[in-house]
């Protein structure tokens, strides 16, 4: 039996496809841009592509993130926090709490021994401390994304940034660097900030051991040394961050799956 | 920020209002309760609001919490702020309100419960007061905003300092703050303060509180639809004391029980607590969660609780007053005594912007309704400024919590 799981998110579409034998069998990710039921598409027939698959193959396709009621081709939706702690236990079972940091929002969960959410909480009023947060500093630093974490790492400061709003960090980090400041310690300074906010956030839904980190943030390794640091704790992360939603709600779409054909089968039965 | 003196005649104020309410409609998402006791409600609201414009009644402006019957006792018409901002909230020119008070530099970072009354205030839309009346709880920034208008109007402010916490020194502390309150209302308007009035006020307001009470029992164990919300609307309208206020708990009753007497046994949805700062039935939020669970509102439970002594009936309203203004620890009381009794799943809390005593309360409340095995969701709204809100980011966190649920 075979599911696929889209996580349509503000920055990028994610897609992953699970075997109930085999675990995860493919993953994909693209750029949402501005049509999200047509990210929704490009994702599917990549992964239809990546693993020689039909669409008829495939036995249930489950969608999440913002874009998760758009998808004609959905058999079912269910929202990112459901489907990332679902996706974290599928993955590593002994996780209790989760930080999700995604494109424009970070949530902290807490789940128990079966992988169902007990308590939530998201960021609220502003992107500071999200993907796009990062985005925008990398931008103003003049340096890639994906270096952020090595840069972070090299640094022997912290500079202070406030967390309280993305724009405001912008001129910040214009403003340090100006002054001189070395860029390691900058983004050292960024990372600490986001990751202070989600402490606080996972301390309120109840910080529990052993915890966890997904989304796509999560690829970012000054960060996750960052929260390390901060958190005195160790900190899993997947091998599949960026898709722990998507591998979450083709999970959810297996459980479905499942308890589809055993009612099938009772009803044949009768 | 200036009133023009000229501009403060009762009568012009009226037209400004009138001119309000003709020139809006009510919201697209606002529905009508089929209970005749609702429209009793806003028939006795409506008169009771607009009666205040008249040249020669007297009016004070107070908060929600305040004791309406210490006031009725003078012959005083109640000016209630937030109540008349959660009606406003119904309008969709709710917006000119909230701009008026941006524009007089009233932060933005400011609850729009309190600029929304100073907007109305700044547009001339309110009766000018004889008086205003100010209490430290449950809003500090009330106080505030009622010393502006003071202010702009030139007229007294009366201030009482509501404790924080509750026992026999600190409800005698309160009640003689009432008592020189009374003193100081009579000598400042020139008014008596009428003994047998205030005790017929009292009997009054209890018997209404009856028919509060013998309702909510029946919500008990059955989904009696509307008529939780009726109970969440006279609890923030506040009026006990009236005898149109026993007349229309009455009604609400006598449908409550008809209704009770032909529903089927049992709770039809999940019920949750909706603890927090909402306008009626024009709240997207509401309307959204009605559709998967029953919304059981928080006001109400706490009115339940407490009827007046006959016999010491200032300390009685001291007390009721300290409970009522927010108090954690009687909230803290009445979701344990809830959660079981009305068999609830889940609790919202909905935190406005810049209302810092919702947002530090509900650090605490959030920790006993999960000790209490309630499931919980935290949303950062605000039902007056609708620019303050995006539908879709709450929408996610209200599905996240009906999945778990």
């Amino acid at each position: 039996m075979k599911t696929v799981g889209i996580d349509i998110g503000s920055l990028s579409t994610k897609s992953a496809m699970i075997d109930d034998e085999r675990g995860v069998l493919a993953y994909d990710v693209v750029l949402t841009g501005g049509d999200n039921r047509n990210s929704a598409e490009k994702t599917f027939q990549n992964l239809l592509n990546k693993t020689g698959l039909k669409k008829d193959d495939i036995d249930f396709v489950l969608t999440t993130g913002y874009g998760r009621e758009n998808v004609p081709f959905s058999n079912a939706n269910v929202t990112e926090i459901t489907c990332h702690a679902k996706g974290m236990h599928y993955l590593n079972p002994s996780v209790r709490t989760l930080l999700d940091i995604g494109g424009q929002d970070s949530k902290a969960i807490q789940i128990d021994e079966d992988g169902n959410v007990v308590d939530f909480l998201m960021n609220d009023k502003c992107a500071a401390g999200s993907g796009r947060f990062l985005e925008i500093i990398a931008r103003a630093l003049s340096v890639d994304l994906k270096d952020l974490g090595r840069l972070s790492l090299e640094a022997d400061e912290i500079a202070k940034i406030s967390n309280m709003c993305s724009v405001f960090a912008e001129t910040e980090v214009v403003s340090l660097v100006a002054i001189g400041t070395p860029v390691p310690s900058i983004v050292k300074g960024v990372h600490t900030a986001i990751v202070e906010r989600s402490i606080s956030m996972m301390k309120t839904v109840g910080l529990i051991e052993p915890i966890g980190m997904s989304g796509g943030v999560a690829l970012n390794k000054g960060i996750v040394q960052c929260l390390r640091e901060n958190l005195k704790m160790d900190v899993n992360i997947t091998d599949y961050s960026q898709v722990v939603g998507a591998i979450g709600a083709a999970s959810i779409g297996m459980q479905k799956c499942k308890k589809n054909k055993s009612l099938e089968v009772v009803s044949n039965v009768i | 920020m200036l009133l023009n003196k000229e501009d403060l005649k009762k009568e012009i104020q009226y037209s400004n209002i009138i001119k309000h309410f003709d020139n809006s409609s009510h919201l697209e998402t606002d529905r009508k309760s089929p209970l005749k006791s609702s429209k009793m409600l806003s028939i006795v609201n409506s008169y009771e609001f607009f009666k205040t414009y008249s040249e020669d009644k007297i009016t004070a402006f107070v908060g929600e919490q305040f004791p309406h019957e210490i006031l009725y006792a003078f012959g005083i018409s109640p000016v209630n702020l937030e109540g008349i901002a959660g009606l406003i909230a119904r309008s969709d020119k709710v917006d000119e309100f909230l701009k008026l008070g941006d524009q007089n530099n009233f932060s933005r970072d400011i609850c729009s419960s309190l600029k929304c009354s100073l907007g109305l205030v700044l547009a001339n839309c309110y009766p000018t007061p004889n008086l205003l009346i100010s209490a430290s709880h449950p809003c500090d920034g009330f106080v505030k905003s009622m010393f502006i208008m003071s202010k702009l109007y030139d007229k007294e402010i009366l201030s009482i300092d509501v404790p924080v916490e509750i026992n026999d020194k600190t409800v005698i502390y309160l009640k003689k703050q009432f008592e020189d309150l009374i003193d100081r209302i009579g000598k400042n308007l020139g008014i008596t303060f009428r003994n047998e009035v205030f005790n017929k006020i009292i009997q009054e307001s209890n018997n209404a509180r009856n028919y509060y009470f013998k309702t909510l029992q029946l919500c008990e164990t059955k989904t009696l639809p509307d008529v939780f919300h009726e109970l969440m609307k006279i609890a923030m309208v506040g009026t006990w004391g009236l005898k149109e206020t026993t007349s229309v708990c009455k009604k609400l009753y006598e449908e409550a029980l008809e209704i009770y007497n032909t529903v089927p046994d049992g709770i039809k949805k999940n019920r949750i607590i909706m603890h927090g700062q909402l306008s009626h039935y024009s709240d997207d939020i509401v309307k959204y969660l009605e559709n998967s669970v029953e919304i059981i509102y928080f006001a109400p439970l706490l009115n339940a609780n407490e009827l007046l002594d006959v016999n010491d009936p200032l300390y009685s309203i001291a007390k009721r007053f300290i409970n009522f203004s927010w108090n954690t620890e009687y909230m803290i009381k009445v979701i344990k005594q809830t959660v079981p009794k009305l068999n609830i799943s889940g609790i919202v809390f909905l935190c406005p912007w810049g209302c810092r005593n919702l947002l530090g309360m509900t650090t605490i409340l959030r920790d006993t309704a999960r000790d209490c095995g309630l499931k919980v969701l935290v949303i950062d709204n605000d039902y007056l400024d609708k620019e303050k809100v995006a539908f879709n980011h709450i929408k996610n966190r209200m599905d996240a919590f009906l999945e778990i649920l």
